[in-house]
């Protein structure tokens, strides 16, 4: 998902779990900073590297494939972006143990880890909080896809079509010019280039299928490389939805509202009498969707949503020493990253797989 | 809106068979290119031997010419067949390939190709079976072993990929049909 949901849809969200409109712009906020919290930015912080939660195509482009650096990059992608839905699923065809791991990792809603996720959470902070509803957005917008580099499982082909709102369905074509932008209209997008290495960047999560994914209007179908020609229909507009109604249920949760927060629940009634207006912020046909979240937002709350600065809380983390730092808002946000982290590369590393690397927590 | 993914076992078959037609289409192209550089790397690696054969050749229906001239009509000629065969057989494993790789796509649907992959498949069959015979003073030498055996596998596999392209041609085709 992109910035239209990660801030300003949860930002709404959390208005109607019943946040104050200020913990609300934290929650959201923390929840768009797990896409902007690299390693490059935390140098410039001098904070602890351990706390990245996204890295940038410039440092993807810079990192080895060996096993440690595909051991970072999993640990990364896989705790905040393509949460592991089923860490002991099976396949019905035999496969190899290699093969089985990186199978485990595929992204999907209403996992296990999902409920760790959220309980993590629970009792922390609001960066905690925004934390957690950045990963389960993620786990709708980016299921089918698993964050490790790997030609089996992200690739896909040219059998790639739209459904387009009418019904029919429209050929995509892909290209690679990422300074232009995705061509709505001719059902023309960006997506990263074939590469036939195993584990090379490219087919690190979504890449192989461009921003769709992305996209809260796009239906489409297609053949992902771990189907055995079974296709596979997305439709982001359904998905968004019940991204966005799992969130309030969670936030309600986390709020302290009720003892036990389950998968498969969503919050549809705070929302009866916007759904007509989510639902066509959710299928209006754009490339950004921020402007229209950002007004529903302001419409609950009566006055205007911060537009998202990423250099908003940079100066207190700098100019705090000490301990002093883990109680600025940057601070409380790289505990929770840190902690989200640890929290899905134990579970990994004690699934028999070592892509994410070593766990020493029991 | 709600869709329904079209995953019966007809369907997930089909998509199977045209993959791999698009594959063995792809292959084919790139076994062709191996083919004209095989049969390049011969006629310059035994230029000398051929050139030997053709001059004898030429000294019993010609009229006498100078050396030179002789060396340079008999190399233009093996230029000139090289070049031709290059051609016949690049077009021929583009023309494969390209028909395979649309078929598989669901583009374009033609039975030539098919027909022509048998044709070639036979021509190639048969190259092995000549090669049988035991060498004559005419015949020009073989060549090595080692460059023998990797000319049989490569060409075994090219085989392969022929009937491989021709079953999953016949396959999608009985696909499509069954489904209507």
């Amino acid at each position: 998902m992109q910035k239209d949901f990660h801030y300003y849809a949860t930002c709404s969200a959390a208005i109607l779990a019943g946040f104050s409109p200020d913990d609300s712009f934290d929650i959201a906020y923390s929840a768009q900073f797990v896409d902007e919290c690299s390693e490059t930015l935390l140098r410039k912080l001098k904070a602890p590297l351990i706390a990245a939660t996204t890295q940038l195509q410039s440092e993807l482009m810079d990192s080895s494939t060996d096993q440690v650096g595909l051991q970072n990059i999993t640990r990364i992608w896989a705790s905040f972006h393509f949460l592991p839905r089923d860490l002991k699923a099976d396949r019905k065809k035999k496969c190899s143990r290699t093969y089985l791991n990186k199978y485990r990792l595929l992204c999907g809603p209403n996992g296990d880890l999902l409920k760790v996720t959220v309980n993590t959470a629970r009792d922390r902070s609001l960066q905690a909080a925004g934390v957690a509803m950045h990963v389960l957005a993620d786990t709708w917008a980016h299921r089918h896809f698993a964050g490790t580099p790997s030609l089996v499982l992200n690739n896909t082909d040219y059998h790639f079509y739209e459904i387009l709102p009418d019904g029919s369905d429209k050929l995509i074509k892909f290209r690679h010019s990422l300074s232009t932008p995705d061509d709505i209209e001719n059902s023309i997008y960006t997506n990263s280039l074939y590469q036939y290495g195993e584990n090379s960047i490219m087919n690190l999560g979504h890449g192989r299928a461009g921003h769709l994914p992305d996209y809260s209007f796009c239906r489409y179908r297609y053949l992902p490389a771990w189907g055995d020609y079974r296709e596979i229909i997305k439709d982001n507009p359904a998905d968004y939805f019940k991204a966005f109604t799992q969130m309030i249920y969670a936030l309600k949760y986390l709020k302290g509202d009720f003892d036990e927060f389950n998968t498969g629940v969503y919050d549809e009634e705070a929302l009866s009498s916007h759904k007509e207006e989510i639902m066509g912020i959710i299928e209006k046909r754009q490339l950004d969707a921020s402007a229209d979240w950002k007004s529903f937002g302001e419409k609950l709350i009566g006055r205007e949503i911060p537009d998202y600065d990423i250099l908003k809380f940079q100066e207190e983390y700098m100019n705090a020493s000490g301990k002093d730092k883990d109680d600025t808002f940057l601070g409380k946000f790289f505990d929770a990253a840190i902690r989200q982290k640890g929290m899905v590369t134990n579970r990994i590393y004690h699934s028999g797989s070592l892509l994410a690397g070593y766990s020493l927590e029991e | 809106m709600e869709i329904i993914a079209d995953n019966g076992n007809d369907r997930i078959k089909l998509r199977r068979y045209s993959d791999r037609l698009v594959v063995c289409g792809l292959g084919y192209i790139l076994f062709g290119a191996w083919g004209t550089v095989r049969n390049g790397i011969i006629m310059i690696l035994g230029r000398k031997d051929i050139y030997a054969f053709l001059r004898e050749s030429v000294n019993e229906t010609t009229a006498p010419v100078s050396e030179d001239t002789m060396r340079f009509i008999i190399y233009s000629v093996m230029l000139f067949f090289l070049v031709i065969f290059a051609l016949i057989s690049t077009l021929s494993h583009l023309f494969i390939g390209i028909r395979a790789i649309q078929e598989g796509r669901g583009r374009k649907k033609t039975s030539f190709y098919l027909v022509f992959t048998v044709f070639l498949l036979i021509m190639l069959i048969a190259s092995h079976l000549h090669i049988k015979d035991p060498p004559t003073e005419n015949t020009i030498p073989a060549l090595d072993d080692d460059t023998s055996l990797a000319v049989y596998v490569m060409d075994f596999s090219m085989a392969l990929l022929s009937i491989e392209l021709l079953y999953s041609a016949f396959r999608t085709r009985l696909i499509k049909r069954r489904l209507g």
